[in-house]
């Protein structure tokens, strides 16, 4: 990594040059704190960590003040969930805004790169956010043959067995255990049928 | 006893009847008072025995049939039982390990009068088997069922998180047989693995069926 240069060093979308890459490796460690606090709920990264670790120059006030900044972009960005277009259009404006509310190019550099890597990432995590009810986590089953029993019934009849999970994250999940015989996962699968061709309707429509 | 006896799951001895080696004993009280019962009687107790096994509420019929007072009520209650019992343990038997002639021969044994004996084998290997059958895998040990099963698919337009979501997503409500009601959302993605992992049960119990191999026959 070479030290500061000027001048006639080429520079890229952002007029960033090689000199910028330094700056810009800070704030994007911050960028990745942020999202690991606020989308990933990782309880391990707090804002003093970052502050140590990333600017440690810096004083409390001034390093409070770049943090909620950065925070505030990247939620705009977030809730917006922009795409390629509007993230130019976006970072282009805050770069042309005056005193300390804008950014300089390699931040917006910066903010473009994370945003490309972790748009998905994040967009789940909101997702997430409006999800209530418990979701289906997973499944699991045999197929049993049934030979005989006590009081007697039908026999050689296959039975399936069924365990589904289901949970919140990062709560316990539940398991339900079901049995079912060959008439009801026929119907269970015309009813699976029956939402594909909802799911179908919706998704060609958009 | 005659070559045509057959061996039958029950009891080693080639003499054992379908009840084992020892026949219960309302079956054999019942026997001695089915002697000189007339048939229309008979009938009538057998409907209303088979109906309880079937689960069904047969008090009325009963109680028509108890005061009927040609039958004191102390006979009545040792026919019907030794009817339910004898009923009972031939419906648990397979019709592939106990066959009419045998079933027939060893009512024989008991003494009991032949047009009973027909009565009853239409019973047990008659069209009804299929029900009777039904409701004792009703009664049996098992999990819970799935009794009703509904399912609803949602747009997310917009959250307090995501302006712009535009997310599928279904929602499911499932009601057991034990009482019991799930809810729960699939995300698509899940239920592209739910919807494979079905239809992959269906096919290994038709797969199951068809696999001579494994019907387990004496």
């Amino acid at each position: 990594m070479r030290g500061h240069t000027h001048g006639q060093e080429s520079r890229d979308l952002w007029g960033c040059n090689m000199a910028d890459v330094e700056t810009s490796k800070s704030l994007t460690g911050l960028l990745n704190g942020i999202a690991q606090i606020v989308y990933y709920n990782n309880a391990e990264i707090t804002e003093e960590l970052l502050k140590n670790e990333l600017y440690p120059d810096l004083t409390q006030e001034e390093f409070r003040a770049m943090h909620e900044k950065m925070k505030g972009l990247l939620k705009s960005i977030a809730t917006a969930n922009m795409d390629q277009a509007q993230l130019e259009a976006f970072l282009t404006a805050q770069t042309r805004k005056q005193g300390t509310g804008g950014v300089s190019a390699e931040q917006a550099a910066a903010l473009s790169r994370f945003w490309k890597s972790h748009r998905a990432r994040v967009r789940e995590s909101l997702l997430g956010q409006s999800r209530w009810e418990p979701g289906l986590k997973g499944l699991t089953w045999r197929v049993d043959l049934q030979t005989s029993a006590s009081r007697g019934g039908a026999t050689n009849i296959p039975v399936a067995l069924v365990e589904l999970e289901l949970g919140r994250a990062g709560e316990d999940s539940d398991f339900v255990c079901l049995e079912f015989d060959e008439a009801k996962v026929n119907q269970v699968l015309k009813k699976m049928a029956e939402i594909q061709e909802s799911i179908d309707a919706i998704v060609h429509r958009s | 006893m005659s070559s045509s006896h057959a061996k039958v799951a029950v009891g080693a001895s080639k003499d054992s009847s379908f009840l084992g080696g020892r026949i219960p004993s309302e079956i054999e009280i019942m026997a001695k008072q089915l002697k000189d019962l007339d048939q229309e009687m008979f009938r009538k107790i057998l409907k209303a025995v088979v109906s309880a096994i079937e689960g069904k509420d047969c008090r009325e019929a009963m109680k028509a049939i108890a005061e009927n007072a040609a039958l004191p009520e102390e006979r009545l209650s040792y026919v019907v039982a030794g009817m339910y019992r004898l009923l009972k343990e031939a419906l648990r038997i397979p019709t592939s390990s106990l066959k009419q002639e045998v079933f027939k021969e060893d009512l024989r044994e008991l003494r009991i009068p032949e047009e009973f004996i027909t009565d009853f084998a239409s019973v047990v290997f008659g069209n009804r088997r299929t029900a009777l059958e039904a409701v004792a895998t009703q009664q049996g040990p098992r999990l819970p069922s799935l009794k009703d099963f509904r399912w609803r698919v949602d747009v997310a337009i917009s959250t307090s998180s995501l302006a712009r979501a535009l997310q599928p997503s279904i929602l499911m409500q499932m009601k057991l047989s034990d009482g019991k009601a799930h809810r729960f959302e699939v995300p698509v993605s899940k239920f592209q693995e739910l919807r494979y992992n079905v239809a992959l049960i269906l096919k290994e119990m038709n797969d199951l069926e068809k696999r001579s191999v494994l019907k387990i026959q004496d």
